[in-house]
């Protein structure tokens, strides 16, 4: 046995050592490597994340979905409420007369009952899509609306919900004279209804408040609107700013078509700046946001109609719908930090305030919120929001969105 | 029994260590064309992931990283020319003009009215592809409106770079496009917006040039890149072979020209090596079928990030790199990358190109190329090698090819280049040992030059070392003759009592104090003629 292992041995030294292939030339040597692999040739053969990375790319499925033309299914709807939960909309779409009108047949529904059909008629492309003229009939259904109270010394405890249900029906014209100027009237109609709320978690709205509390509550009469409308927009992606600046206004009259008791104004103002710093990959981004109603003597503005503050859009500390009045402002401010190319991080500050008068808007009765959020992106929006705020009396509050803050 | 077994082993270690690894030089040693030798005309088409190409390279460490020389170079360390690549400007006399000359087999697309074949309006480089009078084909790319110039510019002279390096690259021109001068084929049709397709009206292409930078004649400054003739199969990546190409046989990821593009990328700041930028393409060719591996897209390259300046990021750092983003999480964006502080001339044209913050060994590609990563001292060697032969003038002449309005841009450029290129050269030519042109006379005078030396990169060394061996090149086995030289000229003379043998061998070391790479082994092997003349027939850097 022994000696079978060296004379092995010794075999394969010398086959090692023997110079077996000194005829072959290099040529040779790759020849017959080539040789032996094109005796086991394979078809390429994707792994399965790739091969399934491909089947999206080849057939985009999102854009099957949910295509520009045609039926589509989406995420969300048109106006979708905030804390309206998870929901799906879609219907079908489609450019006109060689893509100078568009026509939109839109529904949507949310788990906690919310729903929504709207249908729109456009003309986008007048004056070489400078001039935009539409009309729009809508149905919002509502079921459960939150509401504290009004005014800044609401509590926590007194949260109600209600229904609110409006057909609506709306006509408008836009003029772009500039890609950074928008300017535009709107007209429309609607019929308002409010009614008990379905969220069985808190009580609904006529078991805790009335008329003289909630103004609107035990009756909403139709109206009709009218409105004038400007923004100025120089942010770099109005998704994702890192440059530029916004600022919106509008104004609108709303007539009580039935009781003679709820015709008012409202204005609403909104202004942000983004200042970059180091080409962008920091920004410091304020924003501050107001709407001031007010309604001639013997005239009410309903509750449904008031300024809310507080959510994960205005001042975080803060439940959604928080608090409401007359008038409100809030001012959000954010150092915002890139992390890496598909994420921001951000500190904020909130400061918000309701006030029945406009001059009640005081810095001395001013509520706040503080916190950190990370911003998944990419360089035209902001896909997944994740803020952690605190400054309130509510705890430690965390808010999921799928986009911006501001 | 154990023991003996033991010792056996021990016993055929000792002799395959004797032996060597076999023969080592054969008689058409060194080759200069590694030939594809079979038919490959059953491979097919691949699709490749835009998304699984970032994925896989970024994340799932693509590639095999055995340490290791490259895989296709020739006994005397340079690439044979294959399908992959062709000496140009590193092996012979590339004068200017054909430098600027490049792939370029005409003049571009013919005069006269262009027939619109195909659009690509959907995402943000828009693109048509036309038939020109004579039926040749051209995809067309445009400048972004920001930067007029910019990325045409970047694709015209990064082509003639590539492809005197050596690879091969489609033909690119300049070209002016006049709208007015555009016929629509008959069903062409066209995705739009949501992906869905319809006929190609001209609507579609005024909305496509809407997206383009645009002359005052309301003409449109392109580039018009020659279809590529053959089949095309997909695209290569950069590991691994293909496994229905039976000429494929060295993997990517140590193949020197692919380990080697790290420099000229970095050179050039082409940040977008990917392999969502390369062609393969089945050429059939004097009863042959063989695989062509082309190089294209070179509109994020120099300070173009095609459709708009090149950001910082590009070059300094992978799209994702886990220690700075955590760094950047953790401080609060108060750790701000120093690559973010670099400050870029404004000129639009060029976009975001700079030399005095570059450090090449520092440079990096969107995300970590396996090729790149493999790199070894020598690579880069050979690859700043070919780097050196560019002349100030070649480059200033290149650069013009681009055509800019602005004679400030083509004068930035070309200073930028240049300054970028004596980097790369005093990185990538002292990273190694930079002996080269190593001869030896009938005499047993051996005589060599310094890479690093010629080009101004360095001062002459303090004195080299050279230890000579007899060389069996049946056995691979080096037996040392006599004791070490030094010398502190380039040449020494080879022990008398080796001149007789067939082969033989001599290590090098360059010593200098600022070098220290220069220090690496060099292994030069010399073969006897009948004529008693002795040839080069190999070199090792690093071995």
């Amino acid at each position: 046995m022994c000696s079978r292992v060296l004379v092995g041995c010794a075999l394969m030294v010398a086959v090692m050592a023997a110079p077996a292939a000194a005829q072959e030339t290099r040529a040779e040597i790759l020849a017959r490597q080539r040789a032996e692999k094109a005796s086991q040739l394979q078809p390429y053969e994707p792994k399965r994340l790739e091969e399934a990375l491909i089947w999206v790319e080849r057939t985009n499925p999102l854009a099957k979905i949910a295509p520009y033309n045609g039926f589509y299914v989406q995420y969300g709807y048109t106006g979708k409420p905030v804390g309206s939960g998870i929901a799906l909309g879609g219907g079908w779409r489609h450019d006109l007369l060689d893509r100078n009108a568009r026509v939109v047949f839109e529904a949507g529904q949310s788990m906690r009952g919310y729903r929504m059909a709207r249908v729109d008629f456009s003309l986008p492309r007048l004056l070489d899509e400078r001039f935009e003229i539409g009309v729009e009939g809508a149905y919002r259904h509502q079921p459960q609306e939150d509401f504290y109270g009004l005014g800044f010394d609401t509590r926590r405890a007194d949260r109600v919900n209600y229904r609110y249900r409006a057909p609506e029906v709306q006509g408008r014209a836009m003029f772009k004279p500039a890609d950074w100027l928008n300017a535009g009237v709107r007209l429309g109609r609607m019929n308002v209804s409010i009614g008990p709320g379905t969220d069985g978690r808190f009580p609904s709205i006529e078991e805790r408040f009335a008329d003289a509390d909630a103004p609107g509550l035990a009756a909403q009469p139709d109206y009709t609107y009218g409105d004038l409308f400007a923004t100025l927009d120089t942010r770099d992606q109005p998704g994702n700013a890192r440059e530029g600046a916004y600022i919106g206004v509008l104004w609108r009259r709303y007539n009580d078509q039935d009781l003679d008791r709820y015709s008012f104004h409202s204005v609403d103002l909104e202004a942000q700046h983004f200042l970059p710093i180091f080409d962008k990959k920091r920004v410091l981004a304020a924003r501050f946001r107001m709407t001031a109603t007010t309604a001639e003597d013997g005239q009410e503005v309903p509750f449904y109609f008031r300024p809310t503050i507080g959510g994960g859009d205005s001042l975080r500390s803060a439940s959604d719908y928080r608090f409401r009045d007359r008038n409100a402002a809030v001012m959000n401010f954010e150092y915002r930090w890139e992390a890496f190319s598909g994420l921001d991080m951000a500190l904020f500050s909130d400061f918000g305030t309701v006030a029945p008068r406009l001059a009640g808007l005081e810095f001395s009765r001013i509520r706040g919120a503080y916190g950190i959020g990370l911003r998944f992106n990419t360089y035209k929006a902001v896909w997944l929001r994740l803020d952690v705020a605190a400054g309130g009396s509510e705890g430690i509050r965390t808010f999921l969105k799928y986009s911006k803050a501001f | 029994m154990r023991n003996l077994f033991t010792s056996a082993l021990v016993i055929l270690a000792a002799a395959s260590a004797l032996t060597g690894a076999g023969q080592k030089f054969y008689r058409d040693d060194p080759i200069w064309r590694d030939p594809e030798t079979q038919d490959a005309s059953a491979v097919k088409r691949i699709r490749m992931s835009q998304q699984y190409d970032f994925i896989e390279n970024t994340f799932l460490d693509a590639g095999d990283e055995t340490p290791g020389r490259a895989a296709n170079i020739n006994t005397v360390d340079e690439v044979p020319d294959s399908s992959w690549f062709t000496n140009r400007i590193g092996r012979d006399e590339f004068p200017t003009a054909r430098l600027v000359r490049g792939p370029d087999t005409g003049t571009g697309p013919a005069p006269g009215p262009w027939t619109v074949t195909d659009a690509k309006s959907e995402g943000i480089t828009p693109g048509l592809t036309i038939k020109d009078t004579t039926g040749e084909t051209y995809f067309i790319k445009f400048d972004p409106p920001t930067n007029p110039e910019m990325s045409s510019g970047a694709e015209i002279i990064a082509t003639k770079f590539f492809y005197a390096f050596g690879y091969h690259t489609p033909e690119n021109y300049l070209a002016t496009m006049d709208p007015a001068a555009l016929t629509i084929a008959p069903g062409t049709v066209i995705a739009e917006e949501g992906g869905q397709t319809g006929p190609m009206k001209p609507r579609h292409i005024e909305e496509l040039l809407k997206k383009a930078a645009r002359n005052t004649d309301g003409t449109y400054r392109v580039i018009a890149s020659r279809g590529i003739p053959w089949t095309p199969i997909g695209k290569f990546k950069y590991y691994g072979t293909r496994a229905d190409d039976p000429n494929d046989i060295h993997p990517h990821e140590h193949r020197r020209e692919l380990r080697g593009m790290l420099v000229f990328a970095a050179w050039l700041n082409h940040d977008d090596s990917r392999s969502i930028n390369t062609h393969d393409v089945l050429v059939k060719e004097d009863g042959r079928a063989f695989v062509r591996h082309y190089l294209l897209d070179f509109g994020s390259t120099l300070g173009s990030g095609s459709t708009q300046a090149q950001t910082t990021r590009a070059g300094n750092e992978f799209i994702w790199e886990a220690r700075p983003t955590f760094i950047t999480m953790l401080t609060l964006g108060f750790y701000v990358r120093p690559w973010v502080k670099v400050r870029y001339p404004e000129i639009p044209a060029v976009g975001r190109l700079e030399a005095t913050y570059f450090r090449p060994e520092n440079w990096k590609p969107e995300y970590p190329n396996p090729a790149f990563r493999n790199a070894r001292p020598e690579d880069r060697f050979w690859a700043a090698r070919i780097v050196s032969r560019f002349s100030d003038a070649d480059v200033r002449a290149i650069v013009g090819a681009a055509k800019f309005t602005d004679p400030m841009a083509t004068e930035y450029l070309t200073e930028t280049i240049l300054a970028r290129k004596a980097k790369v050269l005093m990185s990538w030519l002292n990273g190694t040992n930079p002996v080269v042109n190593v001869t030896m006379n009938d005499a047993g005078v051996m005589r060599f030059q310094n890479a690093a030396e010629l080009v101004g990169m360095a001062k002459p060394a303090e004195r080299y070392t050279i230890a000579w061996s007899r060389f069996d090149n049946a056995t691979s086995t080096h037996t040392p003759v006599g004791s070490e030289q030094t010398v502190t000229t380039l040449s020494a003379q080879a022990p008398r009592e080796i001149l007789s043998e067939q082969f033989i061998s001599a290590t090098i070391k360059g010593f200098h104090p600022d070098q220290p790479a220069w220090q690496h082994p060099l292994v030069v092997y010399f073969r006897r003629a009948p004529d008693a003349t002795w040839t080069l027939v190999g070199l090792e850097r690093n071995p």
